[in-house]
């Protein structure tokens, strides 16, 4: 299958209609590269989904296992809201161009989107392939199950998740797991199309239970026993393939557990650092609490001093008016009251003697005298509240200024209180409302995960460990039941049909393992050549071949004939994925037993200079089609440049966002790369 | 002065949980509370007599040398400086009283009545910001 | 597949013929998109029109 065009209305980003036309060898001047560019998430993905909607109708990637049903809408959404304004339905479609075997196909498949009240209905409302034959006559097929048998047959659709290679399907590979097994395994299986063929040797299998658990009622002596003990075997056989086939889903379940929980220690540590805002904010609101609880304390502790304001002016006055008395001399007097009253009263004879009568002008002076001085403890009171009064004069300048001072700070104070909460509450709407997981228990947990996986990948090798045992033991007693059919010559019927049935179930299973041994070893032999290729001087060094075991997991040899894969490095492992991959697409190409185009997400992260090169200048040999997708971060100047001096680069675009959930694809000529691309930062050349 | 210590001190007897609440809160003692009804009062020239509604609340001990000095000084500008008048420490008290009685009406009526209910109870809610309050409202006096 | 059917009928020849002939009924009632019980029923009879015929033919 080589793609031509692939025109789109309104599906996923891609509002309005849309075409890009893919490079291939035959219209491009031996050109097969397509580039198609933007950064994450404007729709690259979106493209492969088109393809695969279009030739299947299918709305689901393996990737989307986790995805939820109502994020998984293909008709445009922004289109979607424009049915709300007015009310009519939105017509997508997608229509794929492809050439097989020299024939043009053209198949459209369109679907409708509605609101239902508020639920969003699509509904597939048509299908229609265009078949254009060598002489010229087109025909069209309308019927979807006719549609779908014609397209399994040019590309059956359990190979469709070969088309795409993503960053995720090329780790899984890296690894040696049950899941780089499976991986593995899916694909070689799904290149031969052997569906038919498993499922003949599953109904062998029934019929010889059937009949050899007929067979032990029956027959009788050393042949029942042996009859009987392959039956019991044949059941333990069942239960550790169901056992071993429980512990494949069980880590694959696991990890599936194991990246929910990396995606949410991700989200943390997008929020790591609001969560650190928010607890030296919270951190800071505390202690100004605090200091705004001492200041009211403060303020409590001055309410006798601020009172004492309130009659100022009296305080004032009466200071003055004893201070005046001072002055005068009247406070303390200078003359006693009492030797006044003396002379007055008993003596009636001053001092010098001179008599003090009444009415005479000494008598009237001493009684003006004797009213101005007041009692001696009367004297001593007033000094003394003069004193006290002059006390309190003397700081009341202060204590108005620690007033002033003690209320602007609190005013500062709430006002920094209310700054630092509004702060908290705008970092938790960020946050969001539910409080993440602390991220010790999510690693916790990811660490027990791991852990039973490896009790498990151990418990899975113990299993077949049993399983091959329980084999070996099963072909000894049909050898030995053979000798006994043919000592005993038992001509019996029934064990004629059991013994049929065993051989030709043997037999399949030998034509099986034939086809897949086969696939294996060309499989591994194009890896082989594409790594040699691949692979850069430092690695050429030490790596010797790929190896496909028989139990479909991928090895790396070095020159001393040792594996390797556990000690290689990243992009040498991208590298070893990259050749199983191609190896994979080449050989499905043999034979004619299939063509198919390659999209491969970026795949440049890991891989050194010398890698990168090597891939771009060997991979467009190796497929009919590489439709490459590119992020702005691994596709620059330099890969642009690669690709240009190889040849192969035939079309070129761009992904560009006009707003959001709105993506265009605009074509653009290759040799405007160099200056949309960003510069590759400082590697070795 | 010489500032008795032996006179028991009375307020009405309505207000008898407000001395108990306002101590610890805006005050550090029911003195204090009585100095500033005082102030308030003899500020606004009000003086209640207390009668039969007065209730004995702390002993004069409790006052300070400062918050005598200002008694008497109150006592000497109503009486014209007369130093007589401050002989009597009973007469001063009795009428300081007078005094405080009025000033803790002015002080409900403009202050504590948005923090009070109808029988003089404080309402514990906004009771955290009455220091602050209080400085305000008497800043706002002067 | 008919291309792998193809494969698959040019490797039984290394086979018995009754092999062969209970293989290939095999992968061809699969093929038709029968379900697996009822392939085994299917290969029931076949077995034994098979055994028949060679026991006649002895």
């Amino acid at each position: 299958m080589i793609l031509r065009r692939i025109t789109m209305k309104d599906f996923r980003q891609f509002r309005g209609v849309q075409k890009v036309e893919f490079a291939s060898e035959a219209e491009n001047n031996g050109k097969n590269v397509t580039v198609i560019f933007g950064e994450n998430g404007r729709g690259k993905t979106g493209l492969f989904r088109a393809v695969v909607f279009a030739l299947y109708g299918e709305r689901r990637l393996s990737q989307d296992e986790e995805v939820e049903q109502n994020e998984l809408y293909l008709v445009n959404s922004a289109a979607m809201e424009d049915t709300k304004t007015y009310g009519k339905p939105v017509e997508t479609y997608v229509e794929l161009i492809f050439r097989h075997k020299d024939e043009q196909y053209t198949i459209k498949r369109s679907l409708l989107g509605l609101f239902d009240r508020d639920e969003r209905i699509e509904q597939i409302s048509s299908v229609a392939l265009s078949h254009t034959k060598s002489d010229g006559n087109t025909i069209t097929i309308n019927n979807p199950e006719d549609v779908q048998k014609i397209i399994n047959s040019i590309l059956d659709k359990s190979v469709k998740e070969y088309f795409l290679f993503d960053g995720e399907k090329i780790q899984r590979l890296t690894l040696a797991s049950i899941e780089q097994r499976k991986e593995v395994a899916k694909g070689i299986k799904s290149l031969l199309n052997v569906d038919a063929l498993e499922k003949a040797i599953k109904a062998l299998q029934r019929l010889r239970k059937e009949l050899n658990t007929e067979l032990s009622k029956r027959a009788t002596g050393e042949y029942a026993k042996i009859v009987h003990q392959q039956n019991q075997l044949d059941e333990k056989r069942n239960s550790l393939k169901a056992r071993l086939e429980g512990i494949e889903d069980e880590y694959t379940r696991l990890n599936t557990e194991k990246k929910k929980i990396d995606k949410l220690l991700e989200e943390y540590k997008e929020i790591l650092h609001f969560l650190k805002e928010r607890k030296d904010a919270e951190t800071q609101l505390k202690s100004k609490e605090e200091q705004a609880g001492n200041l009211l304390s403060e303020m409590r502790a001055r309410t006798a001093k601020a009172s004492q304001l309130l009659i100022s002016s009296t305080i004032d006055h009466v200071f003055n008016s004893i201070d005046q008395k001072k002055q005068k001399g009247e406070i303390p007097s200078k003359i006693r009251k009492d030797l006044i009253e003396r002379i007055l009263d008993i003596d009636r004879r001053c001092i010098c003697d001179r008599p003090v009568l009444p009415g005479t002008p000494e008598h009237n002076a001493l009684i003006r005298w004797k009213n101005k001085v007041s009692d001696v403890e009367l004297e001593d009171s007033a000094l003394e509240i003069w004193r006290s009064l002059s006390s309190i004069r003397s700081y009341r300048e202060d204590i108005s200024g620690v007033i002033e001072t003690l209320l602007q700070r609190y005013a500062v104070c709430k006002n920094d209180i209310e700054k630092l909460r509004k702060k908290i509450e705008s970092i938790n709407e960020q946050i969001g409302s539910s409080e993440r997981k602390d991220a010790s228990d999510l690693e916790k947990t990811r660490e027990n995960i791991e852990k039973k996986q490896i009790r498990i990948e151990a418990e899975r090798m113990t299993t077949k460990n049993e399983l091959d045992t329980v084999e070996l033991e099963y072909a000894r007693l049909s050898e030995q039941r053979k000798i006994l059919e043919k000592e005993e010559n038992l001509k019996n019927e029934l064990s004629q049909r059991a013994s049929l049935t065993e051989d030709t179930y043997k037999a399949l299973q030998e034509v099986y393992n034939g086809f897949t041994e086969e696939i294996k070893s060309r499989i591994e032999a194009e890896a082989n050549k594409y790594f040699v290729q691949l692979l850069d001087k430092e690695g050429r060094k030490t790596l010797k071949r790929i190896l496909v075991n028989t139990d479909y997991s991928l090895q790396m040899i070095d020159w001393l004939g040792k594996p390797t894969l556990a000690n290689i490095g990243a992009g040498q492992r991208q590298v070893m994925s990259i050749s199983f991959i191609a190896a994979l697409a080449k050989v499905a190409s043999m034979d004619s037993i299939l063509e198919m185009p390659l999209f491969m997400d970026t795949p440049f992260g890991r891989l050194s200079y010398e890698h990168r090169k090597n891939l771009i200048k060997y991979l467009p040999d190796y497929c009919a089609q590489w439709i490459l997708l590119a992020t702005d971060t691994e596709f620059r100047k330099q890969e642009a440049s690669l690709l240009r001096e190889g040849r192969r680069w035939g079309k070129f675009y761009v992904l560009r966002s006009e707003g959001p959930g709105v993506t265009t694809i605009q074509e653009r000529d290759i040799e405007e790369a160099q200056s949309l691309l960003q510069e590759n930062m400082g590697e070795n050349q | 002065m010489n500032m008795s210590g032996d006179i028991r001190v009375r307020t009405d007897k309505k207000y008898r949980s407000l001395y108990n609440d306002l101590r610890n809160l805006i005050v550090g003692d029911m003195h204090e509370l009585f100095f500033l009804c005082v102030c308030l009062g003899y500020k606004a020239n009000k003086a209640k007599t207390l009668g039969s509604s007065g209730e004995e609340r702390f002993w004069s001990r409790t006052i300070t040398p400062e918050e005598y000095a200002c008694y008497y000084a109150m006592m000497l500008e109503k009486n014209n400086m007369d130093l007589s008048s401050t002989k009597d420490d009973k007469l001063v008290i009795a009428e300081m009283e007078k005094y405080a009685n009025s000033g803790m009406e002015i002080l409900l009526e403009d202050f504590l009545n948005e923090y009070c209910s109808a029988d003089y109870k404080l309402d514990n809610t906004y009771s955290k910001e009455l220091p602050k309050a209080l400085l305000l409202f008497i800043r706002d006096q002067l | 597949m008919s291309d792998i059917i193809e494969l698959i009928k040019k490797k039984l020849e290394n086979y018995s013929p009754d092999v062969a002939e209970l293989a290939l009924a095999a992968i061809k009632s699969s093929e038709s998109g029968m379900p697996e019980n009822s392939i085994a029923d299917y290969l029931e009879k076949v077995v034994r029109q098979i055994v028949r015929k060679r026991r006649v033919g002895e």
